[in-house]
């Protein structure tokens, strides 16, 4: 079946000035809500311990469609393209190659697997619910409704086995949270776009609230199997509107499984 | 069955994570009508299902269109509700890049009346 489109160039003109207006985390782009019940308004900005508690949105999110494969690739905190070592560079080139040609890498959650740590931080335009209680920082991810528990006291466990979210401990320097994780397994990717990375991957995140309505989190990633150098990149988080939840995301009607290629599929109705 | 498919010159702004939406052309919106087969409001993808005809043979051809998570889809007013089996309905989507029957779901409606509180991104 054949569809007469309008010329690409007139489309691409539009979708420019759509995106200019709307770039974002679709209806939630203007919001300033705070999070949960914290008080908005002239109240001082909460910091320190209790200070992260609430809904948060990746106010950084590029969306899965709209940019590039190339431009979606996880980015240092001054956009840059992170230090990769020539192998794993190839790999990710490689991905790049196939995702401009409409065969997208399938990451983990294109089989609804944790995106793991980092990729969890940045990827979704799902909410991330934030629970600080005594000794344990918890993260609730709408995305997949996984979860990942940070623990300030305590040190690392020995030879953690790998996992998606890895072994994670946290503790406060002032108003900020450090968080360092490790034992995290190379079935995930840094980003949907599929750079690697090895078991030695070691991530360090800073929170620290800067507004009634923001997080600015700095993430350390330090992999010397993927990258010649640690490198650092930030995402910001912006309050979910007042009022949303963490909805239930459970997979149970996947048509986008891997193909053997490792590509993500559709699988239409008719099997095309 | 009354069909018709037609080019509309809006881009959307849709937000998935689930996987790259790349398979698609976000440049490209393609608006087609027909009676839904199945409607799956379901997680990762809430996904329609629809009989279209084709404009040639005028016989019936089987479109899937797949929208967001259950969730994302509430935001923007959509329920389980919002279609059935037998509906007449138009959406406008961002069809595949290999140009087969499908695209991703920007917006829909039933006899003119938009479905949710977002028939349509600015």
């Amino acid at each position: 079946m054949k569809h007469a489109f309008a010329s690409p160039s007139a489309l691409l003109g539009i979708a420019i000035a759509v995106l200019g207006c709307c770039a974002g985390v679709g209806t939630w782009t203007t919001s300033h809500a705070a999070p949960g019940a914290t008080p908005t308004g002239s109240a001082a900005v909460p910091k320190g311990p209790g200070s992260l508690s609430g809904l948060w949105l990746n106010a950084n999110y590029k969306g899965t469609g709209r940019f590039p494969a190339r431009e979606r690739v996880l980015r240092t905190s001054d956009g840059s393209m992170p230090p990769l070592l020539p192998a794993a560079a190839a790999v990710l080139e490689a991905r790049i190659k196939d995702a401009d040609a409409g065969d997208i890498f399938a990451n983990t959650l294109t089989e609804c697997l944790p995106g793991g740590i980092p990729e969890m931080l940045f990827g979704a335009p799902y909410p991330i619910q934030i629970l600080e209680t005594p000794g344990q920082v918890s993260m609730l991810f709408e995305e997949q409704n996984h979860f990942r528990l940070i623990f300030l006291k305590g040190g690392h466990a020995s030879d953690p086995d790998p996992s998606y979210m890895g072994d994670a401990v946290g503790h406060w320097e002032g108003d900020t949270l450090v968080v360092d994780t490790i034992g995290l397994n190379d079935k995930t990717t840094l980003d949907m776009v599929g750079t690697p990375h090895t078991e030695a991957l070691h991530v360090v995140e800073r929170y620290r609230r800067v507004a009634q309505d923001r997080l600015e989190v700095t993430v350390r990633i330090e992999d010397p199997g993927t990258f010649s150098k640690p490198w650092e990149t930030k995402v910001t988080y912006q309050a979910a509107p007042a009022g949303t939840r963490v909805g239930e995301y459970i997979c149970d009607n996947n048509r986008n499984l891997p193909d053997a290629a490792g590509h993500t599929s559709f699988q239409g109705a008719q099997g095309n | 069955m009354a069909v018709a498919m037609l080019l509309v010159s809006a881009a959307s702004v849709r937000a998935f994570a689930h996987h790259s939406f790349a398979m698609f052309d976000m440049q490209q919106s393609l608006t087609i009508e027909g009676t839904v087969k199945d409607y799956q409001w379901t997680n990762p993808h809430v996904w329609i299902d629809l009989l279209v005809a084709d404009p040639a043979t005028h016989q019936p051809v089987l479109w899937s269109v797949e929208a967001n998570s259950i969730a994302v889809q509430s935001r923007m007013g959509w329920t389980r509700h919002s279609l059935h089996a037998g509906d007449m309905t138009t959406l406008v989507i961002h069809p595949l890049r290999k140009g087969t029957n499908g695209g991703s779901l920007m917006s829909g409606s039933v006899n003119g009346k938009p479905i949710g509180n977002e028939p349509e991104r600015k």
